[in-house]
């Protein structure tokens, strides 16, 4: 049996892989030691398709691997066969192979013969650690023919451990949800044509989308450095250092400010950047958690706005012509100047403006520009 | 000495503890229990704003902690004198009271006869978790002065209690990080002026931001439902379905295709919603963790931007009459229509238009509904 000392540390290796998966592997190896085990997994199956989704393995025979991952799987028959026998997993459903599948039986499958005798996997304990609807999560051990079966000791071991393991499933499984949510938002992010900067309340830069590396990217006044988002100017910096103050105590649970707005000049005179400062909804409170606390919208009033894609055009049913015409407007152009530039007589640009806007449903050109501009997004 | 079940069993209730910290006190009764003791408790100490320090404790009156919260814990020479012992907490930094400070120095201490003695906890016992520059977590125990003094006994539990203790404090401050983002990214995406509705691989809703929420609550032609979204009629909804299939297959890493734009007609016979369906797919592995797979943005071109008066006098410097000016313009009405609403002459109105070019370096009145629209934030924080 396993000293106290070592079982600690086994289970303390359970819960570093809950929060680093890359350290199951870790963890499997010292079960394989602990339980004397040659191939030694953790599998995840698809129900649906019987497939084997997910395996983190410790001494893996590859070939085995391959074959398993390929082929075999669909068929395992200890999954079917534990599956049938425990309804639920839990300790009690720890089992052996030679207890589960009567031997003559399962001497006669392809699994079998064709696998388990191939690569010497013939002795096996496992259970299953956590289960869905069409899924389910099993470990197991293997040994060599000419070695002892797993007994009671494995069995046991496997027992104490299995309350860690379903523990630390559920930690992976709402770590990678949170963590998925949040990438997606994101990335959500990343589609629009404002910029967005989350700050901690440090003031330093915990995430940004593709608008805000744009912006800062212009080296234009506003800058990402070490101490944060930081404006040239002393006097704006200042100004943007109490704003963001003021947004992060609200957002970290100590103060009302409700953060504000700002313009950022740029050195190179073009239209200031304007930063709409924002405190985050209330955070829980943990010491030293670099936690989001402030977002910092920023928008560039030079950013020319994209051409009106072929999709805009096909809500509208704008023809080409059309379509170039409406650009050149929502980019800032006279329909004097757009009709030089593309060539046309102003009649013609008249015309076409007229469709425009009969097809909009507006009725003059601030009108049209406001339509076709509201809350634009690019794929 | 605790049984092994006891000792997994209390093992088991520090990492229950490490994502749901509700769930601390469980974990300290129990420990209490194991080295028999009074007042015990977690303790997190902020080194440079004490005002924020956090304790969890069991067996202890509410006024107490009040009282080292509020004077006591500055003047605590276990905590000083548990800090100057060490650098990184392991087996060797858990301590006894007696260890840290002679009684008899002890017992001179205002703290000793003012806040230790009244509350009966002169034994004390405990360890540090974490020790940062900026704070410092500690468990501790402590027992009447007419009680034994902890000895090895608990000592030792605790030495084998600490690396998990530890790690528990590390899984929960990931975990809280995580949180924070997750919850700033989606407080983001409820500031914008666009729907964003996160579907799940099953392309069942995964979260949805306050402006999608206001467009689906119109029920102008758009609808959330238990599977996810839907269009009113039935082949532009086979359309969007189609989007979303495709996108969602991508964003789970099996396709290539990258979903597409779509135009859904109102029912009320306004201008179509302009819809954009996209895979979204950086996402940790975790088998069978349901995450967003595709992203809907949902534009309304119906939408009045909301008034940029106090950006627009704050970054251009426009007065209140030319603020209240551009806010009609940029809502599509005509400078005589304008005029009109606001009362003023045709001329007036002109000479506002002209001061409001100058002051926003723009040259007619597209060009400044283009700066209007898409220069400044026009959504207010909610």
């Amino acid at each position: 049996m396993l000293s106290q000392e070592k079982l600690l540390v086994l289970i303390g290796e359970i819960y570093d892989a809950a929060s680093d998966e890359r350290l199951w592997p870790v963890f499997l190896e010292h079960f394989a030691d602990a339980v004397n085990g040659t191939f030694t997994s953790i599998i995840h199956h698809d129900l649906g398709s019987r497939r084997a989704q997910l395996m983190i393995t410790a001494r893996p025979d590859s070939e085995a691997l391959r074959r398993y991952k390929e082929y075999y799987c669909t068929f395992d028959p200890y999954r079917a066969a534990s599956l049938a026998r425990y309804r639920q997993p839990g300790p009690d459903a720890v089992y052996i192979a030679e207890e589960l599948i009567d031997p003559r039986q399962l001497h006669q499958t392809e699994f079998y013969n064709d696998f388990s005798l191939r690569h010497d996997l013939v002795h096996h304990f496992g259970c299953r650690i956590a289960m869905g609807a069409n899924w389910v999560s099993n470990i197991s051990s293997h040994r060599p023919r000419d070695r002892e079966p797993f007994g009671h000791v494995e069995v046991s071991l496997l027992q104490l451990l299995w309350p860690h393991l379903q523990r630390a499933i559920q930690f992976h499984r709402k770590f990678a949800e949170l963590q998925s949510q949040h990438l997606a938002s994101l990335e959500a992010l990343d589609h629009l044509t404002v910029g967005v900067v989350l700050l901690d309340q440090a003031c330093r830069i915990v995430a940004m989308n593709r608008e805000a590396q744009r912006v800062l990217d212009q080296k234009d006044g506003l800058a990402a450095g070490k101490d944060g988002l930081t404006a040239a100017r002393p006097h704006e910096n200042r100004e943007l250092r109490a704003v963001i103050a003021g947004a992060t105590k609200t957002g970290s649970g100590g103060g009302l400010g409700d953060g504000g707005i700002l313009g950022i000049p740029r050195p190179s005179g073009k239209r200031s950047f304007v930063l709409l400062v924002a405190p985050v909804g209330r955070q829980a409170f943990v010491l030293g958690i670099k936690a989001p606390s402030v977002i910092v919208f920023v928008t560039d009033p030079e950013r020319k706005p994209e051409e009106i894609s072929t999709a805009l055009a096909r809500i509208y049913e704008l023809t080409n012509a059309e379509s170039r015409v409406a650009t050149l407007l929502i980019q800032g152009e006279t329909l004097t100047h757009a009709a030089e530039h593309l060539g046309i007589s102003h009649n013609t640009a008249r015309t076409h403006l007229q469709r425009i806007y009969e097809k909009t449903g507006t009725s003059h050109q601030g009108d049209l520009i406001r339509v076709l501009l509201t809350a634009r997004i690019h794929p | 000495m605790l049984s092994q079940e006891a000792l997994l069993g209390l093992v088991g209730r520090i990492y229950d503890a490490a994502t749901d910290e509700t769930l601390w006190p469980v974990f300290l009764e129990d420990f209490a229990d194991a080295v028999n003791g009074t007042m015990t408790g977690l303790w997190f100490h902020n080194l440079v704003s004490p005002e924020t320090n956090l304790a969890i404790t069991v067996r202890s009156g509410p006024d107490l902690k009040e009282a080292y919260k509020k004077y006591y814990g500055a003047i605590d020479p276990w905590k000083a004198a548990g800090l100057a012992r060490h650098r990184h907490p392991g087996p060797d930094t858990v301590y006894t009271g007696e260890e840290l400070i002679g009684s008899e120095q002890f017992r001179k201490l205002e703290f000793y006869n003012d806040f230790v003695l009244p509350n009966q906890i002169v034994r004390h016992f405990g360890s540090p978790l974490a020790i940062n520059p900026q704070w410092v977590s500690n468990i501790s125990s402590h027992r009447p002065g007419d009680r034994e003094p902890f000895g090895p006994v608990e000592m030792d539990l605790l030495k084998v209690l600490l690396p998990h203790l530890q790690r528990a404090v590390q899984i929960h401050g990931r975990f809280v990080e995580l949180q924070g983002k997750q919850r700033a990214s989606l407080d983001a995406l409820d500031q914008l002026p666009i729907g964003v509705i996160l579907l799940n691989q099953d392309t069942s809703i995964a979260a949805m931001n306050r402006e999608a929420g206001r467009l689906i609550g119109q029920s102008d032609g758009l609808s959330a439902c238990k599977y996810g979204v839907r269009a009113a009629g039935t082949a532009t909804n086979r359309q969007l379905q189609a989007l979303i299939t495709s996108a969602v297959r991508t964003g789970s890493g099996q396709g290539f295709e990258s979903g597409g734009f779509l135009a859904i007609p109102r029912t009320s016979g306004q201008r179509a919603f302009s819809v954009l369906v996209t895979p979204v797919g950086k996402r940790a592995f975790a088998p069978d963790t349901n995450s967003p797979a595709a992203a809907v943005f949902v534009t309304d071109p119906e939408r009045i931007p909301e008034s940029a008066a106090q950006s627009l006098a704050r970054i251009y410097d426009l007065t209140a009459a030319e603020c209240r000016l551009s806010a009609l313009l940029m809502q599509g009405d005509t400078l005589v229509r304008a005029a009109g609403l606001l009362g003023i002459s045709h001329n007036t109105a002109r000479t506002h238009l002209q001061r409001i070019y100058e002051k926003t370096s723009t040259r007619h009145q597209g060009d400044l509904i283009r700066l209007l629209t898409t220069g400044i934030p026009n959504f207010a924080p909610k």
